[in-house]
């Protein structure tokens, strides 16, 4: 599986790209992901159930991510029968594959002229 | 919710569930509470429907996804597919679902239109299905509810029941084999003081220890009462859930704690279980709402009316035995009344018992109404049907050179019959979705405009029946409506259809055109019924609002409170703190004046037999009762009763002064025909503990004109009004006439009596009109709910017609076209084609105008003073839908007109 160029998968949807940067700040379950999203977006993105474990399916089938055996958080104050999710390290060389090629475009963008330089 | 949710995701392949469903219903539960405590109910509901349909389309997507696989694999696989015979019919299927919501975003008009048509449909009739479930089908709360009965008066002569008295119920718990256990009641209100807080009316009153048996209810915490607290009135009370979690925060040490009620402290010796507890339908509204807070005292034998078998207050409730049938427990209590009757024919005669199942006097008489309701629904989603029909209809034919190709190509007719009916099965899963989403809101609203004692809420909602119902309903629904332009798609017209197919439009064969006709007329004629009905029913509630209720209730305030603890009691300090309440209320700017009575005016007080003296004896049955009504000096004058013979009440009809009374017309025709009532002596014998100096005697003074206390179609009922002055009794209440809104002065009310007493608590300070709105509220229900029904009907009807129309003016463009060019002026074939629409209308109008006629006289029990064949509503409403199916068929009609010729001939 490493030996995979995470170039395959670009470009990733938006979706997959805005889970993999939540998962990656932090072992993540499934609706603290959706409110993650929601606030690092300012609420523009409001993930619904249905899209985000298709989402996740793809990812864990495609080894972006990968369910914890352990718990980040003390029993005590967690719902045993949730399940965590952290990024692989083939996730996080895609999600930099993904960043690159959103950075080249936008390079291209602003040398054209279409983009403003910020 | 969650288990429609649940429900939704089978869109899932089975493999995707096993992994994540759990999850996923979690992540629901959580999005639907945030939402919940961001944006109240709506949000939540908003936020359950977007999931749901989010749910349904990637679930069907994942699934697609999944067979595209398989299909590689099984291509990879070579031949052994071949052998597998089911899982090609499975992959047709996940075909036939990807076609259809692709076809489905793809003509997100069509889908839209035709998803919310049957959304509204469902929706509705999911909405009422959930009252008439919660209501009318589902058991009370209590365990072997159907054995708990209501064991209650009638009265011989005119089948009427009332509230027994407390003397014949201990003879009949004493008498009778048929039950387990008969409690008494007495509801009221208790004022909740001390500890420091505001005071606080709660309802509740006190039971005999008996009651907790009969509901078969265990305390959540501590215990009930026991038989030996029956007496003496110790200082106990046992509280509601509701109260223990709000006022005490649901500490389990609770009890041993006291509470102080009309100023007595007394020991918590016990906490119900949580949910409601209906008694009746008076006290539903106390002990329903959620959480409500009600409080339990022993019932007191020794009370002087607990002994006064001419008092009939009490609520008796029993648990039948076991086995005992209620006619069974019905033909034994009937005996028993019948001798009791013989043993006390003063206060008994012509009393007989009733033994009424609690559901059945819980739900009240509302059941007609519902069922009214339900056939009206049944309609509206009838001309749902009608145009999702149609509209399937018009895209079948739209689609049927794109059929034919298929047909041609080698699908079988089986195959084209179930990818058309996988589409309207996916249309209809939608349209379930939508339609829950409607019914949530719409359950939500309803049960917010309902008064609670007309319809029992607890109970009311969407369960997993009727989730199930409104699953099964709009798959029907979509099914039916889809049954016809299915059979068209594996029909016999292929050929017909592939020749069309080298034309640029599809024109509709003759079969195609006659169906949609057929479906309008049915639409127009349903609409039509609809509307009349729901006209009808409106013009009732016009007809009963404009009754004169005999007495002023507009621009009146009423403000009812309750003189509880301490130092009330004695008659004189009852009074002089009425007379203060009364006097800072009419000392308000905006108030005219104000007056003293013991309730509303338009509401019925409780009975009493009375004596008429120099008169024999009455005969067994003959004994005569009024309506005792205390009210102050002023009364009839303030709220513009007129008094026909003799005086009103005066200030010097007053503690100490002979007895004084004003009877209604009513009572001096029943009691006194052909005699002058004026000057003569009647004998109640009221209890004397309260207030010992109140007389027993009362002169006539007076005779008032008739108040309709017992709502607009009720007959007058014979009323005593006597002096509050001589008459004290403890909760009255001031009515203020105003020169202004009296809702604007309710405030300013509750500080004048707060003036007088700060402890007072004011909880039902309105304008009287409330009470007259509430006698109207049944047929306000009714009719408030059919209108809108009716509204939703004609909206889709509406929709539907115009569909049809410009569809059928679509595919006569050509033809039009041509005339045009050949130099036909466009009026004459503008009126060609609407004259054709109208005529199909006018079908339509006069079969539902029929239709109309006979819903009329079925429904002639819920009208009043409006004939079923009311010409203005019939009228109203021909013409409303005249003008609808004018403006559909006028509107793409004239746009076609208006095209060149040129354009729509070269087109052909």
């Amino acid at each position: 599986m490493t030996s995979r160029d995470p170039r395959e998968l670009l470009p990733l949807k938006p979706d997959v790209f805005l889970i993999l940067t939540v998962v990656a700040r932090g072992e993540q379950y499934g609706y603290g992901i959706m409110q993650e999203a929601e606030r690092l977006t300012d609420g523009r993105v409001r993930l619904q159930p249905g899209a985000l474990y298709r989402r996740l399916r793809w990812m864990l089938d495609e080894a972006l991510l990968e369910e914890m055996d352990e718990r980040p958080v003390p029993e005590s104050e967690d719902d045993e029968r949730r399940r965590y999710y952290r990024v692989t390290a083939f996730g996080r060389r895609v999600a930099d594959a993904e960043a690159a090629r959103m950075e080249e475009l936008l390079r291209a963008a602003r040398g054209a002229g279409v983009v403003e330089d910020r | 919710m969650e288990r429609l949710y649940r429900l939704l995701l089978r869109a899932y392949p089975r493999a995707f569930r096993e992994r994540f469903e759990e999850e996923m219903v979690r992540a629901f539960r959580d999005r639907v509470r945030g939402a919940r405590e961001r944006g109240g109910a709506c949000g939540a509901a908003a936020q359950a429907v977007r999931a749901a349909a989010d749910a349904l389309v990637h679930g069907l997507l994942e699934r697609t996804r999944e067979l595209r696989a398989g299909g590689r694999a099984a291509g990879v696989a070579g031949r052994d597919g071949a052998t597998n015979g089911g899982g090609g019919g499975m992959n047709g299927f996940g075909q036939d679902v990807a076609y259809a919501v692709r076809d489905m975003i793809r003509r997100p008009g069509f889908a839209a239109v035709a998803v919310l048509t049957l959304g509204l449909g469902v929706g509705a009739n999911t909405a009422i299905v959930s009252v008439v479930n919660g209501v009318l089908l589902r058991p009370l709360e209590y365990p072997e509810a159907d054995r708990v009965v209501v064991l209650r008066d009638r009265d011989r002569e005119t089948g009427r029941l009332g509230d027994p008295s407390a003397p014949n119920v201990e003879d009949w718990r004493a008498r009778a084999s048929s039950f387990e256990e008969v409690a008494l009641v007495w509801a009221g209100a208790w004022a909740l003081t001390g500890e420091g807080r505001d005071p606080e009316q709660v309802p509740g009153g006190r039971a005999s220890a008996e009651l907790f048996r009969v509901l078969g209810l265990d305390p959540a915490l501590g215990r009930f009462f026991r038989p030996e607290e029956n007496r003496g009135d110790p200082a106990v009370v046992v509280i509601s859930h509701g109260l223990w979690r709000s006022r005490f925060g649901g500490e389990s040490g609770v009890v041993g704690r006291t509470l102080e009620l009309d100023g007595r402290p007394r020991e918590i010796i016990g906490v119900l279980p949580p949910g409601p507890m209906p008694l009746n339908r008076a006290t539903v509204e106390l002990t329903e709402a959620r959480g409500s807070s009600h409080v339990w005292v022993p019932i007191d034998e020794d009370d002087p009316w607990y002994g006064r078998r001419t008092s009939h207050f009490t609520l008796a409730l029993a648990r039948l035995a076991d086995g005992v049938s209620v006619p069974e427990a019905q033909a034994e209590l009937s005996a028993i009344a019948a001798a009791l009757e013989e043993e006390y024919p003063g206060a008994n005669a012509g009393l007989g018992a009733a033994v009424v199942p609690l559901r059945d006097e819980v739900v009240g008489d509302i059941r007609a109404e519902l069922l009214l309701i339900l056939g009206a629904v049944t309609l509206v989603l009838l001309v749902a049907c009608a145009t999702l029909a149609n509209l399937l209809l018009a895209r079948s034919v739209d689609r049927s050179r794109d059929t034919a190709i298929r047909a041609a190509l080698g699908a079988g007719r089986g195959r084209l019959v179930r990818q058309a009916l996988t589409e309207v099965g996916v249309l209809g899963l939608a349209g379930a979705v939508v339609g829950l989403g409607l019914a949530w809101l719409g359950i939500d609203a309803l049960l917010q405009l309902t008064p609670a004692d007309l319809l029992r809420q607890a109970g009311v909602g969407i369960d997993g029946t009727i989730l199930a119902y409104t699953l099964a309903l709009a798959l029907a629904a979509s099914v039916g409506a889809g049954v016809v332009p299915t059979l068209r798609a594996g029909g016999g017209e292929d050929r017909a259809a592939l020749a069309v197919a080298g034309g640029r439009s599809g024109r509709a064969g003759s079969g195609a055109s006659s169906l949609h006709t057929a479906l309008v007329v049915g639409q127009l004629a349903l609409a039509v019924v609809l509307l009349a009905g729901s006209g009808l029913l409106l013009r009732t509630l016009v007809e009963l609002r404009s009754v004169d209720p005999g007495v002023r209730t507009e621009n009146v305030l009423s403000v009812p409170y309750f003189l509880s603890g301490e130092p009330y009691g004695e008659a004189e300090v009852n009074l002089a703190a009425h007379r203060a309440i009364r006097e800072a209320v009419t000392a308000l700017p905006g108030v005219e004046s104000a007056v003293l009575a013991y309730d509303s005016p338009v509401r019925t007080t409780w009975y009493e037999g009375f004596l008429v003296q120099a008169r024999p004896d009455p005969e067994p049955g003959q004994v005569p009762r009024a309506r005792f009504r205390p009210v102050g000096v002023g009364y009839f004058e303030a709220l513009e009763v007129e008094v026909v013979r003799g005086r009103a009440l005066e200030d010097t009809d007053r503690l100490g002064a002979p007895g004084a009374a004003v009877v209604n017309r009513a009572l001096a025709e029943r009691y006194f025909p052909g005699e002058d009532p004026l000057g003569r002596r009647i004998l109640t014998g009221t209890p004397r503990r309260n207030f010992p100096e109140a007389p027993q005697e009362w002169a006539i003074v007076g005779v008032a004109e008739d108040v309709g206390f017992t709502g607009p179609r009720g007959a007058p009922e014979p009323a005593l009004y006597v002096p509050i002055e001589q008459f004290p009794l403890a909760y009255p209440r001031v009515l203020a006439t105003t020169r202004v809104d009296p809702a604007s002065l309710a405030e300013a009310a509750r500080a004048a009596v707060w003036s007088v007493d700060p402890d007072l608590p004011l909880p039902d300070v309105a304008p009287l009109s409330e009470d007259v709105d509430h006698l109207v509220a049944r047929e306000r229900f009714v009719a408030v709910l059919a209108a809108v029904f009716a509204l939703v009907a004609l909206a889709v009807a509406a929709g539907g017609v115009y569909g049809v129309m410009s569809y059928a003016v679509a595919s006569r463009r050509g033809e039009m076209g041509v005339r045009l060019a050949l130099g036909a002026a466009p009026k004459r074939v503008l009126a060609r084609v609407l004259g054709r629409g109208l005529l199909v209308a006018a079908v339509g109008l006069g079969i539902g105008v029929a239709g109309a006629l006979a819903l009329g006289r079925v429904m002639s029990g819920f009208l009043f003073q409006v004939r079923p064949w009311d010409p203005a509503v019939l009228a109203g409403v021909v013409a409303v839908l005249l003008a609808v199916a004018g403006l559909s068929g006028f509107l793409p009609a004239h746009r076609a007109a208006q095209t060149d010729p040129a354009v729509t001939v070269r087109a052909e």
